[in-house]
């Protein structure tokens, strides 16, 4: 009797304790509710409607999806952001690791360069176009102004199907902050005992980075290659500021096409196929990464 | 005294936080029975209900654009704004809250009472805002005869006044010209040119480029302000010159390609292309971070297409190139040499229908016309409203050029509406998509205005507006 007694409280006990937990856990659960799972769950279920955000959603089925393939602007910002993603992604990661591996130096003012390099990641991406815009305008900027006094003919970096892409790209390169400050305390964990052993050996500065350097540093590389192809995917707010989408569509990238068709042209319902596709388009590229890993990362552990 | 353990401390800190989120995620109680279905004429103010005494009636009044907040103190300043404010209203001013936040709020169903200088052709679409025509009956002061009839009939959709004339209307179409720049060149400013064949001639004797080939002066870009708009409440101004019947109202087809909008959209090319594409682009940049014609104001472009604002915005942001602006008619195609084009349109301020108190505020809408209102408006920005008591008593010689449109109002031969289709945005996007292909040259005039058609048909199609017209 006594030892039912005790199991009772026990299973009180427990049941309180996940009260309690339940309790402590509830605005995070609560907030993931209604602020991811409930949109989450309305943009698919509008994914199947035809909704113009003032008029009640009509459920259309696939049609939003099945008509998508047939969609000029579809293939043309798929293509667009190929392009962007498969550039973009490499080149933030190597402009990152080339300038932490630069500021891991141990070079006269050091700090300062660490906080200039920075700096581009805590400005306002709106600020960074407005700069750029005024460096880059064929007419009025800086750059081509100094070319014309010169008596060279400008270079239209942002007006030109040609050049507008490798531009938002060489801005992309400029602004790797964030991914910088991870390489550099990478690269500060990388044992001096492996350098030490290696020059001892005979291996010159390239061989050492080569083959310590980078090794060591690869889940890092991994880490930021992933996460830059996830936000290459989503590239919105640079090329929106500064190009539009255009020259003749040359940046209009996919979340540039699905902003227009929610909130330009008010399909709601097809913006959010859109972004239901966007998803399944990043969770490949991701797997994809994720199973040609083992070749080139290194694990310590392994 | 009450002892309080930490673990009692925790319960009630994340029962205050979940109760928090909750109350916050709670939707707003409306008192549904007051709200009118959509598009159903609402009973006007005066039988709206009263405010109990002392208590205030607060008014949410959002305009779209940014510009009016410079009239903010001016407008509570007035008489007619304290008179209101004394009857019970509190009026709560927002600008710039366009575009998405303003789409978004309305979707929300937590609009505004009053809005105006939006997408209000959109809203009216979406069956969101009030039909009107009851208040205008009942109304002492707002009455369809005081406007022009153009700037009325804009703020209707299938029978339903889904808003009235306000802030910023009149006419769109003027030719303004840098007569600094346009003397300069040798060309004669009280000659100006009449059709596009002779713009040209103008644009090339404008045009100026430095040993290097760089671009240093243009005569016009065709596709800057008014000239590059696409279809809506503007109206539409490149098939308008060319006489492009590209909508058929009564069957809902477009018409887009063609003939004539082809050989418009090759007209323009040749502009763009003596010029060059990319400095076209560079400019647009430039325009595109500050006010429309920002190569007009930095005497870059000698001339611009603008409507009668022109003249009192660059009064206001460029005074010196202001004294130098000479406006004239809107060049138009060989074919239809003489004709004298005019657009009347303009922007309506609605009330809307899930709006807390939005027949209280009616009042607003009245007040919009009145002398004090417009008389800041056109001295704090330059615009004009669709009252035309008020238009017939302004001084043309307040801003150089403006006397051109006040008299061009008069004198056209042939004039245009607001366009309202409801894809507008679509094909305006496109639109621009596809004279770029042209002017790049990599689609010829007739390909472009081919597959602006069949874009055009297949929104259409997959929007639902072609079922929706044939129905309604």
């Amino acid at each position: 009797m006594a030892e039912a007694t005790h199991k009772q409280r026990m299973s009180e006990l427990g049941w309180r304790r996940e009260l309690v937990g339940l309790l402590f856990t509830s605005p995070w659960i609560l907030g993931f509710l209604l602020f991811t799972l409930y949109p989450l769950a309305s943009s698919l279920y509008y994914s199947f409607t035809r909704y113009d955000l003032m008029q009640p959603p009509v459920f259309i089925g696939l049609l939003n999806y099945t008509r998508l393939p047939h969609d000029s602007d579809f293939i043309n910002v798929l293509k667009q952001t190929l392009w962007w993603v498969g550039f973009s992604a490499p080149a933030g990661v190597i402009s990152a690791f080339a300038m932490a591996t630069l500021l891991n130096t141990p070079i006269w003012g050091r700090s300062v360069f660490r906080a200039i390099f920075f700096f581009p990641s805590i400005v306002p991406e709106f600020v960074v176009a407005i700069v750029w815009q005024f460096l880059l305008n064929i007419n009025y900027g800086a750059i081509n102004s100094t070319l014309r006094a010169l008596g060279f003919e400008s270079i239209p970096f942002l007006s030109n199907p040609a050049y507008a892409k490798p531009s938002l790209l060489l801005i992309h390169m400029w602004a790797q902050g964030s991914a910088m400050v991870i390489f550099l305390a990478t690269l500060q964990d990388v044992p001096r005992s492996l350098y030490e052993a290696a020059t001892v050996d005979g291996a010159g500065a390239f061989r050492r980075w080569w083959n310590i350097t980078i090794p060591l540093c690869s889940p890092v590389i991994f880490f930021n290659l992933v996460m830059a192809f996830i936000g290459g995917w989503q590239t919105f707010t640079l090329p929106w500021l500064l190009t539009q989408g255009g020259p003749n569509q040359s940046t209009e990238f996919y979340a540039i096409n699905l902003y227009r068709n929610a909130f330009s042209y008010m399909r709601m319902g097809k913006a959010c196929a859109l972004a239901w596709v966007l998803f399944l388009i990043v969770v490949l590229f991701t797997v994809i990464l994720f199973r040609v890993t083992g070749r080139w990362v290194y694990y310590e552990g392994d | 005294m009450i002892k309080l353990t930490r673990r009692e401390l925790l319960y009630g800190t994340a029962m205050v936080a979940a109760g928090s989120v909750l109350a916050a995620c709670a939707p707003k109680a409306t008192p549904a029975a007051e709200q009118p279905a959509a598009g159903e004429a609402a009973q006007p103010a005066a039988e709206a209900a009263k405010p109990a005494s002392g208590e205030k009636i607060p008014i949410k009044y959002w305009v779209f654009w940014n510009q009016i907040q410079a009239c903010e103190e001016a407008f509570r300043a007035t008489d007619e704004w304290k008179a209101m404010e004394e009857s019970g209203l509190e009026i709560e001013f927002g600008t710039g809250r366009g575009g998405d936040a303003g789409k978004t709020a309305v979707a929300a169903g937590t609009p505004p009472d009053v809005g105006d200088l939006g997408p209000q052709f959109d809203f009216a679409l979406g069956g969101k805002l009030m039909d009107l025509t009851e208040f205008v009956n009942a109304s002492d002061t707002l009455k369809p005869e005081i406007f022009f009839e153009d700037n009325w009939l804009g703020g209707q959709w299938k029978g339903m006044q889904y808003g009235v004339p306000a802030h910023e209307c009149y006419v769109r179409r003027g030719l303004n010209m840098n007569s600094r720049l346009v003397g300069e060149a040798g060309l004669d400013i009280n000659n100006p040119p009449q059709t596009w064949d002779e713009l040209f001639e103008w644009h090339k004797a404008l045009t100026k480029f430095d040993a290097a080939g760089n671009l240093t002066q243009f005569g016009i870009d065709p596709y800057d302000a008014e000239g590059g708009t696409g279809p809506g409440m503007d109206g539409w101004c490149i098939p308008e010159l060319w006489d492009v019947p590209f909508f058929d109202y009564a069957t809902g087809e477009f018409h887009l390609n063609d003939e004539k909008f082809a050989q418009a959209l090759d007209t323009c090319a040749e502009f763009v292309r003596l010029i060059g594409a990319d400095n076209l682009q560079g400019m647009r940049s430039v325009e595109g971070q500050g006010t429309w014609g920002g190569s007009y104001n930095a005497e870059v472009q000698a001339m611009i297409i603008e409507g009668y604002w022109h003249p009192g915005e660059t009064f206001k942001e460029k005074p010196e190139v202001s004294a130098l602006n000479v406006a004239t008619w809107v060049p138009v195609p060989a074919f239809r040499k003489g004709d004298k084009v005019q657009t009347f349109s303009g922007h309506v301020s609605s009330l809307f229908a899930e709006g807390e108190h939005a027949k209280e505020a009616w009042p607003i809408l009245e007040w919009l016309q009145t002398k004090a209102c417009c008389d800041i408006i056109f001295n704090e920005i330059g615009w004009l409203p669709a009252v035309k008591d008020y238009v017939a008593n302004v001084d043309g010689s307040k801003y150089p050029g403006l006397q051109f449109y006040l008299d061009s109002a008069k004198e056209f031969t042939v004039s245009y509406g607001p366009c309202t289709i409801p894809i507008q945005s679509f094909v305006e996007t496109k639109y621009i998509q596809y004279r770029e292909n042209v002017f790049r040259d990599t689609m010829t005039a007739q390909e472009a205005v081919d597959a602006l058609q069949k874009d055009a048909e297949t929104e259409w199609e997959e929007s639902g507006w072609k079922e929706r017209w044939s129905a309604e």
